[in-house]
């Protein structure tokens, strides 16, 4: 009987209106179910004159010494449109793969992708695990801006396959605030990169400015100096990857 | 509580602006900022008066040095520590800035007449009670083609001591030491790394003291900086201490022969 309350408690409506209420709400659930690889939405752009370089390990070689692992990267543009699947049979324990146009097929966009590791140990039950990486965004060439990964956004199961959504969770209401705790009143422009980690739209405001993001979206908000940036969604965990320029110099991070 | 820090050494200098607010929004009129530095043998502890806006403390470099950590508390709170404590240890002394998402300060590092880059950073106080060892890959946040690579180890430790610990690269496919150097507990250890050791099977690893690995590349005039995350953090099961502690212990077996 517990057990089903606490099921019941724990579903993804209840949760929402545990949410919109703000009653033991939940922004992020990171107890999924076992033997998932759990991915970020990574940024990636060509836009610009961007390359970006991502760089990952092997976890599961070198946490587990599996020797014979794989990952998948799917890629999606920043309207969730299917680019490509890669699947990498043979890794080392570091990668690196070079996102440009080329690799893009010649376009100049910007989206996100997943990185899923896989493994066929059969004694190898109930891994958990989240590769968290390194992007790398270098514009005309310059000395790639490194900032590493920062969520949990869809996991895949090594058993079935089948992808799981929903690790940050969302309110009916927006009434989840996100002041940045940075002072942008120093650089000359910025760029904020925000990605729907969820299948519900998003509605989010960044200093009263409103906008919308479809599910697994990406938008970019562009922004002049400014001291503070408060953002107001109805997604629990809502936080932007930043690019600042100021003069010929920029640089990128996690808010 | 979070202690903040900086890194000032040679032309790499920092600036470090903390808010006042938390990342929800709060404010607490009554926090002041302070730094903790080691005088002594004891703690000392001052109010920085530095350039403040309604929004944040703003350090400046000439403010910031490889020693002095800052955190955010009130009088009362700092009164308090020193009815308590003579600065023989730090302590859990603020919850202002106990959130999640995690309060953090902006840690800019610069070059004059070059570019910048920075993080949102924190050293949580829970960090300063615990001795361990750092493991990070070499390769994850460096660039080989770039002019000059460093690694800042930043170590705070609850007990005001600038105790000695070993920073080794190693080799862990060849199973060797290939380069150590003498850091300091309490201190930016801002290390420079020879392009030829920027190798897929190089990791860094500290006996005796954690601290937060940074990484700092530039070219041309342009930076990057950011932090790897521990290996623990990749690994969601329960039983993931016990298998970076396997792997730590394999590292220090290489570093012990």
């Amino acid at each position: 009987m517990k057990s089903l309350v606490n099921k019941l408690f724990s579903s993804d409506k209840i949760v929402t209106l545990r949410n919109s209420f703000k009653v033991k709400p939940i922004q992020m659930n990171r107890n999924s179910s076992p033997n998932t690889s759990i991915s970020d939405a990574f940024l990636f752009r060509t836009d610009q004159d961007y390359s970006t370089y991502f760089r990952f390990s092997d976890i599961l070689n070198i946490f587990y010494n599996i020797k014979n692992s794989k990952v998948e990267l799917i890629f999606y543009d920043n309207q969730n449109n299917f680019i490509k699947k890669i699947n990498l049979d043979k890794i080392q324990k570091l990668n690196e793969i070079c996102i440009d146009r080329k690799f893009m097929n010649n376009k100049e966009i910007y989206g996100h992708f997943y990185i899923f590791h896989d493994h066929k140990q059969e004694d190898l039950n109930n891994l958990l695990l989240s590769n968290r990486c390194y992007l790398g965004f270098s514009k005309k060439g310059k000395n790639p801006s490194f900032v590493h990964g920062n969520s949990f956004v869809k996991g895949k199961n090594f058993i079935d396959g089948k992808i799981v959504s929903n690790f940050v969770k969302t309110s009916f209401l927006k009434n989840y605030k996100y002041f940045i705790q940075e002072d942008f009143s120093e650089v000359d422009k910025l760029e904020l990169f925000f990605n729907n980690p969820t299948n519900k739209l998003v509605k989010l405001s960044v200093n009263n400015k409103n906008y919308t993001i479809e599910p697994d979206n990406d938008i970019m908000v562009k922004m002049n100096k400014v001291e503070k940036i408060e953002i107001t969604s109805n997604c629990t965990r809502l936080r932007p990857l930043v690019f600042t320029f100021k003069e010929n110099y920029y640089d990128v991070h996690h808010c | 509580m979070n202690f903040f820090f900086g890194v000032n050494q040679g032309d790499i200098q920092s600036k470090i602006s903390i808010p006042k607010f938390q990342n929800s929004g709060k404010f607490n009129k009554d926090n002041l900022l302070y730094s903790a530095s080691i005088v002594n043998s004891k703690w000392f502890i001052k109010r920085e008066n530095t350039e403040e806006t309604l929004s944040f403390f703003k350090l400046k470099a000439n403010e910031i040095d490889n020693h002095k950590i800052f955190f955010i508390a009130t009088k009362q709170e700092v009164s308090r520590y020193f009815s308590n404590n003579l600065g023989e240890k730090l302590e859990d002394l603020n919850t202002f800035s106990d959130t999640s998402p995690s309060f953090r300060c902006n840690l800019k590092v610069f070059k004059k007449k070059n570019g910048y880059s920075s993080y949102q950073s924190e050293y949580p106080f829970i960090m300063t009670k615990k001795k361990g060892n750092i493991l990070s890959s070499l390769y994850l946040l460096t660039n080989k083609n770039a002019e000059n690579n460093y690694v800042l180890i930043r170590n705070i430790f609850h007990m005001p001591t600038n105790d000695a610990f070993k920073f080794y690269i190693v080799d862990v496919e060849n199973q060797k030491v290939i380069f150590e150097e003498n850091l300091k507990s309490n201190y930016s250890n801002l290390i420079k790394i020879d392009n030829k050791f920027i190798n897929k099977n190089f990791y860094i690893f500290t006996s005796d003291y954690l601290g937060i690995p940074i990484y700092l590349s530039e070219k041309n005039g342009d930076l990057s900086f950011e932090h790897t995350h521990p290996p623990h953090t990749y690994i969601l099961n329960k039983n993931k201490y016990e298998i970076v502690g396997n792997l730590k212990k394999k590292i220090n077996e290489i570093i012990s022969k």
